[in-house]
């Protein structure tokens, strides 16, 4: 970003030895850290919203200005001359804002602008793009937007393995994923990294803009508060705004977390709980205005901690996780009505508010069942299946199953006080049911697989696959809906990032009960010695073809069989490696029993709580010291597919994280 | 141990009323501001708060920057140390046996974090290597 100081540029015809040195005190004399917002290379749909900003650091009073292709424009807020400008900048900065712009004009424009202390002054310019949109096709009505969370091509892979397993070189068959017929890679960086997290992760698919990590639809400010930040409008407001479009969104996830929070919430902190879910609401236009807000009618996942009043047991909600009143010109630029602005309120009983505004709200897989068994659909639906996250597959599986983990004395979900989840698929069903009825504009819908990146963090290979399948039935309920329900449709399968570095490296040779009893590995630390598990590891020929048995429900009746495939990490944290299915972090299997027997003993020396972790091979991690890997920067498969293949075909190729969003802008607003 | 008289054992299946709805059982009402004991595992969290910790009945790991406190059961027990005051709690593996006077009820935190149970130690009383005999009860509830 070109950056000048206007006192160079003026002193350059005046050149003394003199004034060489008070033109070097001068130059050092001037505002720091001055910057405009957007950053450079910005991309905007035609008429799509977002925040403009010019702030710096230094000694006020300060001033600015601002012009846009050489022609000046007004801010919304900030007072010249003054110490506090817009009355929400940092200490020691100056803030000037543009809030709600947006521009028709297809092209690049640039933006100029000079930031002024009590020392000197900086200009600063970038360029955004505004890029079209609107085409002579026939609108796509829905997107439906698949997300597996931290889902590399190897996950995929593993998936299918397990699923189908391989004969004499070929697959014995493909998940819904792999069938639809648009494949492509997206490179996932960040507005600040190569790395991303799931915020901006998400957010550019969302915005087609890029975030820093940990935040969702906004650029980076020095500001009070980090719903103040400048604000980028989101796919699903412009589309609720112009066409008149809902939003559904289905997690896996507590609500909060960042992929469904990046489809409407507007925040320089992904941890602010209390503000977000607040925010869900509050800018969802649940009377149905049409003039702000994302029309959201479908909101199904975990979270329900959020949505109870802070006194009431069980409540995360906090006055340190939520924001206050959003600054005026923020709340009138954006059509926020008085109520929807913003308050500081924990004791709010926001699941009253939703049912209050119309939603039903259901809290168990029995009651969304009888909700969309009603001779109509809801017009809208809360769905809280648990206080956090809800529980993996694997222990979903077991309650649904009744059938206890080796080892286990309690189901997970029990322990959870969430006894009877949904499964992903069943979610999904039920929110294209909700969002199609009676709504010939149209949706957008998020369904994210979480569990897939948060097993992968934990390099726990079983149920990251297990996840995976989970995700993957639901890619078959929006392949069918858009073939057979609503054929104005296209539905896209992809990842935010990919997490670990996940890997199929082989297969067991042997049994699952010998490599069980094999002695305790985890002291083997000399890289001269062969730990006992490494002897395992069927590689190349040895990994053969493992077959997994499927039970009805679809699900393998067990990942631990003779055989079974194994998996590395390539960017793992340390860890003991049994190649068996772990216990922990959810299902709790022998230790209780082991833990009673070594209590029993006076003066046992403690033991680790993961029995079977001990015993395995010591893994030290290339990352991080601690026993979690990290997300890679590696690009992620993207898979499309709609009953209009021109859509679909947008798809194929290397493509940039924010070009997904062009696309399937450009798809429902007749692009293609 | 600490010259305190045993603390009457509260099992986690005792703690919370039975079902999806979250209330505090009537035992646990009545253990309020009484020395209980408890026996279950530390949760290995990714930003511990200080002085502090979280019990669980089930080993858990939690990864805030990714996803906050989303996979800690409602049935948390946050444990107060005083002679830890201010510091980092290592991080234990296995069963830690621990007793002191149980607090029930929401209280927001200095980290924003509300916690709903909380257990404040007996001065000395966690024991990670030496716990007597635990009943088949008190783990798995």
């Amino acid at each position: 970003m070109p950056k000048r100081s206007r006192i160079q540029s003026t002193a350059i015809g005046s050149l003394t030895a003199s004034s060489v040195l008070a033109l070097s005190s001068m130059a050092t004399a001037a505002p720091a850290a001055v910057s405009i917002t957007p950053p450079n290379g910005a991309r905007f749909i035609a008429g799509q919203r977002f925040d403009l900003r010019v702030e710096g650091q230094g000694t006020g009073p300060y001033s600015a200005s601002l012009a846009i292709d050489g022609r000046p424009v007004e801010f919304s807020s900030g007072a010249q001359d003054t110490t506090t400008t817009d009355g929400i900048s940092a200490l020691g900065f100056g803030g000037f804002n543009l809030r709600g712009y947006s521009s028709a004009s297809v092209g690049k424009h640039t933006l100029t602008a000079t930031f002024s202390d009590a020392t000197g002054s900086v200009e600063v310019s970038s360029q955004f793009e505004v890029l079209p949109a609107a085409g002579t096709r026939k609108p796509i009505r829905n997107v439906i937007i698949l997300l597996g969370d931290g889902m590399g091509v190897a996950h995929r892979t593993a998936a299918r393995l397990v699923r189908y397993g391989a004969t004499l070189g070929d697959p014995n068959g493909y998940l819904n994923m792999d069938a639809l017929p648009a494949t492509g890679l997206v490179s996932t960086h960040s507005l600040n990294s190569i790395v991303t997290d799931s915020a901006p992760g998400m957010a550019c698919y969302t915005t087609g803009t890029h975030s820093q990590n940990g935040q969702e639809g906004v650029y980076p400010a020095n500001v009070t508060n980090p719903f103040f930040y400048p604000r980028v409008e989101y796919m699903a407001e412009y589309l609720h705004r112009t066409r008149g479009k809902s939003l559904g969104v289905v997690s896996t996830a507590d609500l909060e977390d960042a992929t469904p929070a990046s489809t409407a919430i507007h925040t320089g902190n992904r941890g602010a709980g209390t503000g977000i879910m607040d925010q869900f609401f509050d800018e969802s236009d649940a009377e149905g205005s049409g003039s702000y807000g994302t029309g959201l009618r479908v909101l199904l996942g975990g979270g329900r901690r959020w949505f109870l009043p802070s006194d009431q047991f069980g409540s995360s909600r906090a006055a340190t996780s939520d924001y206050p009143a959003l600054p005026a010109d923020l709340a009138s630029a954006w059509g926020l009505p008085e109520g929807s602005a913003g308050a500081s309120d924990p004791s709010r009983d926001l699941l009253g508010d939703f049912v209050g505004a119309g939603f039903t709200y259901v809290d168990s897989s029995t009651a969304l069942d009888a909700a969309m068994l009603a001779p109509e659909p809801p017009s809208a639906l809360l769905g809280l299946f648990a206080y956090g996250n809800m529980n993996v597959a694997l222990d979903k599986l077991a309650k649904r199953r009744n059938t206890l983990l080796p080892g286990a004395t309690t189901f997970a979900v029990d322990d959870y006080h969430a006894p009877d989840q949904p499964m992903l698929d069943e979610m999904t069903s039920a929110a294209l049911s909700v969002l199609s009825h009676d709504n010939d504009a149209g949706f957008v819908l998020l369904v994210e697989g979480a569990h897939i990146d948060k097993q992968s963090h934990a390099m726990d290979a079983e149920r990251a696959v297990l996840e995976t399948l989970e995700f993957d039935r639901a890619v078959g309920v929006a392949r069918n809906f858009a073939e057979n329900v609503d054929r104005s449709t296209v539905v896209i399968v992809l990842a935010d990032h990919e997490t670990a570095g996940f890997s199929i490296i082989g297969a067991l040779t042997g049994t699952v009960a010998a490599a069980a009893a094999l002695p305790p590995d985890g002291a083997v630390l000399d890289p001269a010695t062969a730990p006992a598990r490494q002897a395992l590891v069927g590689t190349y020929d040895a990994a053969g073809f493992p077959r997994y048995p499927i039970l009805a429900d679809g699900y393998p009746a067990s990942m631990d069989i003779d055989g079974k495939i194994l998996f590395g990490f390539g960017a793992n944290g340390d860890r003991f490696e049994t190649w068996l299915t772990r216990p922990r972090p959810i299902v709790d299997s022998l230790l209780p029993t082991v833990i009673r027997t070594e209590l029993s003993t006076a003066g046992y020396p403690g033991q680790p709580v993961n029995r079977s972790d001990a015993d395995g091979m010591f893994i030290r991690g290339q990352a991080l010291g601690r026993d979690q890997a990290v997300h890679t920067a590696t690009d992620i498969p993207v898979s499309a597919y709609s009953p209009r293949a021109a859509v679909a075909q947008q798809f194929v190729g290397v493509q940039r994280n924010t070009d997904v969003f062009v696309k399937l802008m450009r798809a429902t607003l007749g692009g293609y | 141990m600490n010259g305190l008289p045993p603390a009457p054992p509260l099992a986690w299946s005792d703690l919370l009323e039975p079902g999806a709805s979250l209330a505090p059982s009537a035992k646990t009402r009545a253990l309020a501001g009484q020395r209980v004991r408890l026996v279950g595992f530390m949760a290995e969290m990714e930003l511990p708060i200080p002085g502090a910790f979280y019990l669980v009945p089930r080993p858990v790991e939690c990864d805030e920057a990714g996803g906050g406190t989303a996979d800690l059961m409602p049935t948390s027990v946050l444990v107060l140390s005083e002679s830890a005051r201010g510091q980092v709690v290592p991080h234990v593996s296995g069963a830690l046996d621990v007793t002191g006077v149980l607090e029930v009820g929401n209280l927001p935190g200095p980290d924003g974090r509300t916690s709903a149970l909380r257990l404040r130690l007996d001065h000395g009383s966690a024991s990670a290597d030496h716990a007597p005999a635990a009943s088949p009860s008190d783990i798995s509830g």
